[in-house]
């Protein structure tokens, strides 16, 4: 399933969960925007999903991220493998979104993962707080 | 009878902390008195004073308890500022919990922010974000009934937001903090707005900037919000972020938590019963790593 747009307080979240009957893979690249009443509408809809069902959560977007170290329940007992993360191509003077794996930030110890440019292949550098990865480490203990 | 110009009592240690405000202070025509030992402190007279300064450095040990005292000797219209010192976001927000703090002064903030806080504090002027703003910028305006007419001013932010070459992220960042500001104004003053989702007052969003500063504001005409309610949200969310949010809550709690971590500057107008202004600023000179890491301004006006 793959989400996109917004989670707020128009999001009709139950309907395209309803009818799952099995495990699931939930890809989160588009979401765009979440807000505090979108959030308090998806923590119970996670909750539930992920208690009766296996689900894993891959590309959280960058909204979704700064909510994940928010909130420390935002993905009920769901598996969260990848995000979207910033970094910046001095080279192409570009700042891109690049996807890491919880795999990665694991083996560099939390801190960013390197990264190359996906147009000019220079190496980029990590455009955000070294805490960015931390909702990654805060669920594996929980 | 004419009223008496307000006045600030600065009680602080920290050399840094001392030049910042006297300048500041000097240069916005507030009038700030600096004392730092706790024999001066005794010696003060509080109810002289309309805004007490904290630096961090003193809230603790015999100076700190000193402090305490006199702020128990206070009329209620005391206004507290906290000068974070420490520049940690989290040691940040405590303080502003303990101290009950009206504003919160990050020591690498911005002193054009801080100018604009004293000029209103000074002046009981306090709406409006081209006081945030050099002189003779123009602001673009839109009003909305209800939260499902917002997302086209999200859309027009953005662009504002790409022409002034605001970082995409800080961008993404301020467009949650706007989101949030909007629910905020609709559904906060009147609850049924939440089965309605229609605000039964307008809300007026409007954007402007001077190449400093991106600022938005969003003001609602019913003038609610009250220092108390900053408090308890912040308090809550801080608990969110270690406990989560439980299931069944009635509320995230969350809007001003995310507010303050996605902006430079929170400022909140309030004039009782009338109308409540929140004021975003996004600092256009910083890298997105400058801004993440910043700890953010908070100034509440009422």
């Amino acid at each position: 399933m793959t989400l996109s747009g917004t989670v707020d307080e128009n999001s009709d979240l139950e309907t395209p969960f309803a009818k799952l009957n099995g495990d699931l893979v939930i890809n989160m690249k588009d979401v765009e925007r979440v807000n505090s009443m979108g959030v308090h509408l998806w923590i119970p809809v996670m909750a539930r999903l992920s208690a009766k069902h296996r689900v894993v959560v891959e590309e959280i977007s960058y909204a979704f991220v700064f909510n994940a170290n928010a909130v420390a329940n935002l993905f009920g007992a769901a598996r969260v493998v990848s995000c979207g993360a910033p970094y910046y191509c001095a080279a192409c003077k570009d700042h891109v979104m690049v996807k890491v794996t919880a795999d990665e930030v694991a083996a560099s110890g939390g801190a960013p993962p390197s990264k190359r440019c996906p147009k000019c292949t220079a190496a980029l550098e990590f455009d955000e707080l070294d805490g960015y990865f931390s909702f990654f480490k805060n669920r594996s203990q929980s | 009878m004419e009223s008496e110009a307000p006045r600030g009592l600065l009680i602080a240690e920290d050399a840094k902390t001392v030049a910042m405000l006297q300048r500041v202070a000097s240069a916005a025509q507030f009038p700030l008195r600096w004392i730092s030992t706790v024999d001066e402190i005794a010696a003060e007279q509080i109810a002289d004073y309309s805004l007490l300064v904290l630096g961090e450095s003193v809230l603790g040990g015999a100076v700190g308890s000193q402090v305490e005292l006199l702020r128990r000797g206070a009329h209620p219209s005391l206004r507290i500022a906290v000068v974070d010192e420490s520049q940690d976001r989290r040691a940040a927000l405590d303080r502003i919990l303990v101290q009950h703090a009206d504003h919160l002064i990050p020591a690498g903030t911005s002193e054009d922010v801080l100018f604009a806080t004293l000029r209103k504090l000074g002046s009981g002027t306090f709406f409006g974000l081209e006081r945030y703003l050099l002189p003779g910028v123009n602001a673009d305006f839109w009003t909305l009934g209800s939260s499902d007419e917002k997302t086209p001013v999200l859309d027009q932010l953005r662009a504002s937001a790409d022409r002034v070459n605001c970082h995409p992220r800080i961008t993404d960042l301020l467009l949650s903090a706007v989101d949030e500001m909007i629910i905020n104004a609709i559904y906060r003053p009147v609850p049924s707005a939440e089965t309605t989702g229609r605000s039964v007052r307008p809300v007026t969003v409007a954007c402007a900037t001077d190449g400093r500063f991106l600022a938005v504001s969003v003001r609602d005409e019913h003038g609610l919000f009250r220092h108390e309610d900053l408090i308890r949200a912040i308090r809550k969310a801080l608990v969110h972020e270690e406990r989560g949010i439980a299931e069944t809550a009635v509320h995230a709690s969350l809007g001003f938590r995310l507010m303050l971590a996605a902006l430079s500057h929170l400022a909140i107008n309030v004039e009782p019963g009338r109308r409540t202004e929140i004021i975003g600023l996004v600092d256009l000179r910083l890298s997105l790593k400058e801004y993440r890491s910043a700890v953010p301004g908070l100034g509440m006006f009422t």
